[in-house]
């Protein structure tokens, strides 16, 4: 106890809120302008705290890494250009929100459902940090195969309006993400001689690429034909107001959504290796599956803000979970923050609640803080981004193409991404064209290389006998369980919509 | 895209030397500008922080900046395949793996080969380790394969790598006992897969040094044919008649340096080296080794690229 008392009362002093703030705002800075990432940020100024004490020091890297996950929102919901990758499914509706009139709202939804998220998963965190990380160390390749066929299936709603259209564009994202080395016999696949594939096609110029670019690409189309049938020539703005401000009161009616998706992120962000990306993405699907108006999800739903923001940011509170107890990172940033750790005498792992206790409080206390300063930095300039959607169509298109090519080029420091950007913004735009869903084909993109790693693995491991070690599998087993009922529930519905079909015959497409 | 990326470049070079207020000396008076260092890695992770840490005595040394470049991905053969255009004039260097020269070429998928580079440095030797839980039914290599093969279990291997799985897989030829070798992504979740059952041994390249310290783990055996830093007394692979992998960090220019440029490069990147800042960071990470200069990494290339042909050879791949 008074561990726990000293440990909050060293972390609330003016050095770690300081730090915290300043982290946050250059977090939210690195997150905001696509090509900078807040893993690059912490790279980078992690060697500035190693002179600072240890608090403070993981103050300032905690504050980057909050601030990032809410940062990449901002230009993902402005300009259609996911700022960071986990931001990616923030786009979907942010976007439309902000074309329609709504900027601020999208944009206070995003940093609510982030603190909040934020919050609940720090709470969990609190509560059950060390019987969880018990419970992650059991999630091997049987585990992780089912979990990862779960995810399908909350996805399986985003495939625009034809099942078949979208599960065509789920399978082209599943042939890109073959692209690279072979996970196991490490023989390249569809390289054609590049040694820049061998990695396989990087996520963030393919996600740029199809929401960014292909949209400047539609935008220059609607004006063309706009001078040709001679109407006025494209100055119109995107918008003339950033529209109302979001009330506390519509945001809590989004509670579940919020506290969906945190459940959600909290516990992709305890499992190693899965991430933020797939988080959001889980985090979107599911706010639809349980909506009451599915149909308005991609035009503009503050529910597809809510449930990806909600979900990448609980995923930093859940990846805390492995760092704190069994000294492992889940993802990049987590990596990053052990090496400061390190250098600090600290060494995460399952002695450090006895041998640390006033610290690791004290890092509780700054997670927690961090959210709060993280709402207001975010309220203070959510009024200023939102003047950005005022400016003419002519002007921010060319700022969005212009910002496209510096970010991808920055984030990689190679040519050959670019080009990537190139040809999958093509591809995003005759996606767009025919009705293909780029939601579902960035679906298959993120989730393939995580199945078939754990998939080919599960096949080994099983011997030739893959029912009988899911049988001794109870985790593995329950996830089974749950992918079958979760596919009836889908086909039951698909087959209630076809019925109900012939009386409102387009209405209930899905 | 080649010029494209040249002149991009000699661009940023120019623009530094524009702002720095340097002018370019005569071509003999090595170094004239900075040096742009290649990192084969994204940034971050403990090889940036040695390429980081390594540039600054090494700007002290040489009297110039040193500019990092970071090119990750493909084990280092993106980095190693950009820096073989460059012009062999001393200011590109690019740091990589033993592996990245000497193992990637042989696996065909990358256009140089170990002969396109001059080697200047090896600066340090990843802790490369088969470890295991204390728990199990063996406490070292040898034992583990006797284990094998008289109850016939087949044993699952987390793999790091293409070149520790054609290793396991030569061990295998030799032995007759299976592996089932399971891919995983990077040594955190190594530590992961192992705490948690789901692989029997694996592949580290130092993060199980914390566990082993505290008993949770044991090492198996040295992948390499060097005796490791932080458990002296474990076999090596060489030792048990295995073929060995080891995994060092170098550093080469493209082929052709003038022999005064090489000499006094070289110089300079042993001196940094050798520094008690640079020493004192690799020791603390058990990488730390007496830094070998061009001739003894080149043949540590030539050896290891040998090696690397007959675990392929043995492995039957």
């Amino acid at each position: 106890m008074d561990a726990l008392l000293t440990g909050v009362q060293n972390a609330l002093t003016l050095g770690p809120l300081i730090a915290i703030a300043a982290g946050v705002s250059v977090g939210i800075f690195m997150g905001a302008v696509p090509g900078l990432t807040a893993a690059m940020a912490i790279a980078l100024l992690a060697p500035i705290t190693f002179g600072m004490d240890p608090l403070t020091a993981i103050a300032f890297l905690i504050g980057i890494y909050k601030g990032g996950t809410f940062g990449g929102s901002i230009s993902a919901i402005l300009l259609n250009v996911p700022g960071s990758p986990e931001a990616t499914a923030t786009a979907f509706d942010g976007y439309p929100l902000a074309r329609s009139g709504r900027v601020k709202q999208a944009l206070q939804m995003a940093l609510f459902a982030s603190v909040g998220g934020a919050l609940l998963a720090d709470l969990l965190l609190y509560v059950v940090a060390a019987p969880f990380s018990t419970i992650a160390l059991k999630f091997g390749p049987t585990e992780l195969t089912f979990v990862v066929l779960f995810a399908f299936t909350f996805v399986a709603g985003l495939t625009g309006k034809s099942m078949l259209r979208g599960m065509t564009a789920c399978a082209f994202g599943v042939l890109c993400a073959m692209v690279g080395l072979d996970p196991m016999s490490a023989s390249p696949r569809m390289t054609f001689g590049y040694v820049e594939l061998l990695d396989g096609l990087p996520l963030l110029p393919i996600a740029i690429g199809m929401l960014g670019l292909a949209e400047v690409m539609m935008a220059a189309e609607r004006a063309v034909k706009r001078r040709r049938s001679g109407a006025d020539i494209g100055t119109a703005a995107i918008s003339s107001t950033s529209g109302p401000s979001l009330s506390i009161g519509v945001f809590l009616s989004h509670w579940k959504t919020v506290l969906r998706s945190s459940l959600i992120g909290s516990a992709i962000g305890a499992l190693p290796g899965i991430g933020a990306s797939m988080a959001a993405f889980v985090g979107y699907g599911s706010a639809r599956r349980y909506s009451r108006t599915p149909e308005n999800f991609g035009k503009g739903s503050l529910d597809g803000v809510a449930g990806p923001e909600a979900a990448n940011s609980a995923v930093v509170g859940g990846s805390f979970v492995p760092l704190l107890t069994l000294g492992i990172p889940g993802n990049v940033m987590t990596a990053l923050l052990i090496g400061t750790f390190l250098v600090h005498g600290i060494e995460p792992g399952p002695h450090v609640f006895k041998t640390e206790p006033v610290l690791i409080y004290g890092i509780f206390t700054i997670l927690f803080a961090a959210n709060f300063l993280n709402l207001a930095i975010g309220l203070l300039g959510s009024g200023l981004y939102s003047h950005i959607v005022k400016a003419p169509e002519y002007v921010s298109y060319s700022i969005i193409g212009l910002t496209c090519l510096t970010g991808v080029f920055a984030s990689t420091n190679s040519l050959f991404s670019l080009y990537i950007m190139i040809i999958f913004a093509v591809i995003g735009y005759l996606m767009k064209k025919f009705d293909y869903s780029f939601v579902a084909f960035l679906i298959g993109f993120v989730l393939a290389p995580e199945f078939e790693v754990s998939f080919r693995s599960y096949l080994l491991v099983a011997q030739g006998d893959p029912v009988g070690l899911l049988l001794q599998r109870p985790i593995a087993l329950v996830f089974c369980a749950l992918t079958i009922i979760a596919i009836i529930r889908i086909c039951w519905t698909e087959h209630k919509n076809r019925d109900a079909a012939p009386s409102h015959l387009k209405s209930s497409e899905h | 895209m080649r010029s494209l990326k040249a002149l991009c470049g000699s661009a940023v070079a120019a623009a530094l030397c524009l702002g720095l207020g340097m002018q370019f000396a005569a071509a003999d008076e090595y170094p004239s500008k900075p040096i742009e260092m290649v990192i084969g890695f994204k940034p971050g992770g403990f090889s940036d922080a040695m390429a980081r840490k390594l540039s600054e005595p090494l700007t002290e040394a040489l009297g110039r900046p040193i500019v990092h470049t970071y090119m990750g991905g493909a084990g280092g053969s993106i980095a190693a395949t950009a820096v073989k255009e460059k012009d062999p004039d001393g200011y590109t260097v690019v740091v990589a793996t033993s592996l990245t020269f000497a193992f990637n070429p042989l696996q065909g998928e990358v256009t140089y080969t170990k002969d396109d580079y001059d080697y200047l440095l090896t600066m340090a030797r990843f802790e490369g380790a088969f470890v295991s839980l204390a728990d199990k039914p063996w406490t070292d290599f040898s034992s583990m394969i006797e284990h094998a093969k008289s109850t016939g279990t087949p044993i699952k291997f987390g793999s790091l790598g293409p070149a520790d799985r054609a290793q396991m897989d030569a061990v295998a030829k030799a032995t007759g006992v299976t592996f089932i070798p399971l891919p995983i992504k990077g040594g955190a979740n190594m530590m992961q897969s192992l705490l948690g059952g789901h692989v029997d041994f694996g592949m580290s390249g130092g993060p199980h040094v914390k566990y082993v310290n505290s008993g949770e783990m044991i090492v198996l055996a040295a992948s390499g044919s060097e005796p490791l830093n932080a458990t002296p007394d474990a076999a090596t692979m060489a030792g048990l008649g295995f073929p060995a992998v080891s995994y060092n960090s170098v550093i080469a220019a493209p082929k052709g340096l003038p022999a005064g440029v090489k000499a006094r490069l070289e110089a300079a990147l042993l001196d940094a080296a050798n520094s008690a800042e640079f020493q004192e960071l690799v020791q603390s990470r058990f990488v730390g080794i007496p830094p070998m200069g061009a001739d003894d990494t080149a043949a540590s290339i030539n050896a290891i690229s040998e090696t690397m042909k007959s675990v392929l050879a043995d492995s039957g791949n």
